[in-house]
């Protein structure tokens, strides 16, 4: 036969004691920090392509407002969109693309106007090993060549989509050849900026589509060059921030979207190769 | 059977009332998402439209491919290696049954860090094979290959101890009767451990097929090649949030039935072989 747990009355205690211990400790998790001064914090979601950006801004606004305490969450803008339209509480929401921003005041979980406060171009990194192989863009219709984009459904896929289009044209072969042929050396379609940036640096693909705040990281720079686009085919992605849908904490939202406007945001923002006119 | 129905009227009332109230805690804990997804999902009307796309279609043929190429090779490689372990005194294969277990503890994205560190064209291994023209990351091997490093572990572990629960002597009598190791091997000692080999086999299959962070980080995201069902659940969250619940509900439904076929299957083996 089989001892069971609960046969003995001596177990029964040692069991009931331990579940109460957990609870008590999962309480005391939960309700954390109540003794020392009260920070206010204040939730942010932002594209992955402002992580080190809004790292920066984030210490800054800590510095002019003390008691504030910055809570980031970075990840695909279009992700943070279905987080938020399924009920994450935040303060700020800073997206890649004004379309999920509208998407969110069309649903009414968001009611205010957002702001613009940068915008972004594409660059094409090329990964150093490529040195004298890929050089201009129609070299990216090379064989064996890996390309690596970001999934249409993330901003700067659709971005991708159409500097593609813009600079199809211009080449040599006829344009529905060479886009068959770079959209065939594309090995995968991530989920974000940041995935695609990875991948050409580590060298797993020769060639990926990013902002050109990516590419002027110094670990990114360290390791792939970029290929030259005419300014007027490139693309620009726009950058909004709005309020999002949690109360209470007005104030702080308020300060906070004024100081992405601010000289102290802007030249971080320039800093890291985002345009702020 | 009729052990547990003994044990359960020896057990005294309040603790027995405390131990069903904990089950039903935990069967709603885990039931209630499950059952969440399968109502919203059934509910939304692109169900249909969704599973019958192209692209489902394709994903739930790449995973099911994979992840049964990954089987057959954890249970050809992997059974051996259980049985050696279980069978040996060696330290060195006493300290490798430790590390066998790593991938499970492991977070899955550092495997497919792990594995482009090894495998990618820049790795240890990958460089020289792209000397030869061999790539592995972005395509479907890599699918297999990640698969392979998360979910062997289960098998091999569950092998490893059936093989050690059974007695030797039997094995032994069966030499003694002049039979080769490999009469044994099938006769004797692959029919007593038989349900935990089968176990270990549905948890390996069911892993493979979830396998998500490995696969996206090695083998990267593109369909047909290398967008398994989890891949596609998450470029589906993207975009349109009821194809994701449509997809999810299938890889449900395919989990469930590899699940229930291997028990039955293993319940009616077990029964017939003795």
């Amino acid at each position: 036969m089989t001892p069971s747990i609960f046969t003995s009355n001596k177990s029964f205690i040692t069991y009931t004691v331990i579940t109460i211990c957990i609870t008590l400790v999962m309480c005391l998790a939960c309700s954390s920090n109540k003794g020392e001064e009260a920070k206010n914090p204040l939730i942010i979601f932002a594209a992955s392509s402002l992580k080190d950006t809004y790292t920066d801004i984030a210490f800054s606004f800590e510095r002019i407002h003390p008691k504030s305490e910055i809570i980031t969450n970075f990840s695909g803008s279009q992700k943070l969109m279905m987080q938020i339209s399924h009920g994450a509480q935040v303060d700020i929401y800073a997206s890649a693309d004004l379309n999920q921003i509208s998407h969110l005041q069309r649903s009414g979980t968001i009611d205010s106007d957002p702001i613009l406060f940068a915008s972004n171009k594409l660059s094409i990194i090329v990964n150093n090993r490529n040195i004298g192989k890929i050089e201009k863009f129609n070299d990216l219709a090379g064989d064996n060549i890996k390309i690596v984009v970001a999934h249409s459904s993330v901003p700067i896929g659709r971005y991708t989509e159409r500097l593609f289009t813009n600079l199809a044209p211009q080449s040599i072969t006829p344009k529905d050849d060479l886009r068959k042929l770079i959209y065939r050396n594309i090995v995968s379609y991530e989920d974000s900026v940041k995935s695609v940036v990875m991948k050409t640096v580590l060298g797993e693909a020769d060639v990926g589509v990013v902002y050109s705040s990516d590419a002027q990281l110094e670990h990114v720079m360290n390791h792939t060059y970029t290929i030259d686009i005419p300014k007027e085919l490139n693309v620009t992605g726009t950058y909004y921030a709005v309020k999002g849908q949690k109360e209470g904490n007005s104030d702080l939202q308020n300060e906070f979207l004024t100081f992405l406007q601010s000289d102290i945001a802007k030249s971080i923002l320039q800093e890291y190769g985002f345009d702020t006119e | 059977m009729t052990n547990r129905t003994q044990t359960a009227q020896n057990i005294n009332k309040p603790s027995h009332t405390l131990g069903v109230l904990i089950i039903c805690i935990y069967v709603c804990f885990i039931g209630l998402p499950l059952l969440a997804l399968i109502i919203k999902a059934a509910s939304s009307a692109s169900v249909f439209t969704v599973i019958l796309s192209p692209t489902t279609i394709q994903a739930i043929k790449l995973s099911i491919v994979t992840s049964v190429i990954s089987v057959i090779v954890i249970v050809v490689v992997g059974t051996p290696v259980a049985y050696m372990i279980s069978r040996s005194d060696s330290k060195i294969l006493k300290i490798l049954d430790v590390f066998i277990e790593l991938p499970i503890i492991l977070p899955p994205v550092v495997a497919g860090v792990a594995m482009l560190m090894a495998f990618g064209r820049q790795g240890i291994i990958g460089a020289p094979l792209e000397q030869l023209g061999i790539t592995i990351p972005f395509t479907t091997t890599a699918v297999i290959f990640a698969q392979i490093f998360v979910a062997a572990p289960f098998y091999i572990r569950s092998a490893r101890i059936s093989f050690g629960a059974i007695d030797n002597d039997l094995e032994d009598l069966s030499r003694t009767l002049g039979k080769s190791p490999w009469y044994t091997f099938w006769r004797i000692t692959i029919p007593l451990t038989w349900t935990g080999l089968t176990t270990g086999l549905a948890l390996t299959w069911a892993r493979s097929l979830s396998e998500f962070g490995a696969t996206l980080m090695f083998a990267g995201n593109m369909i047909g090649k290398t967008q398994t069902m989890p891949l596609g659940i998450l470029t589906a969250m993207e975009t349109d949030l009821n194809a994701a619940l449509s997809l999810s509900l299938i890889l449900l439904i395919v989990s469930v039935c590899i699940l229930l076929g291997i028990h039955l299957l293993s319940s009616k083996l077990s029964k017939y072989r003795s």
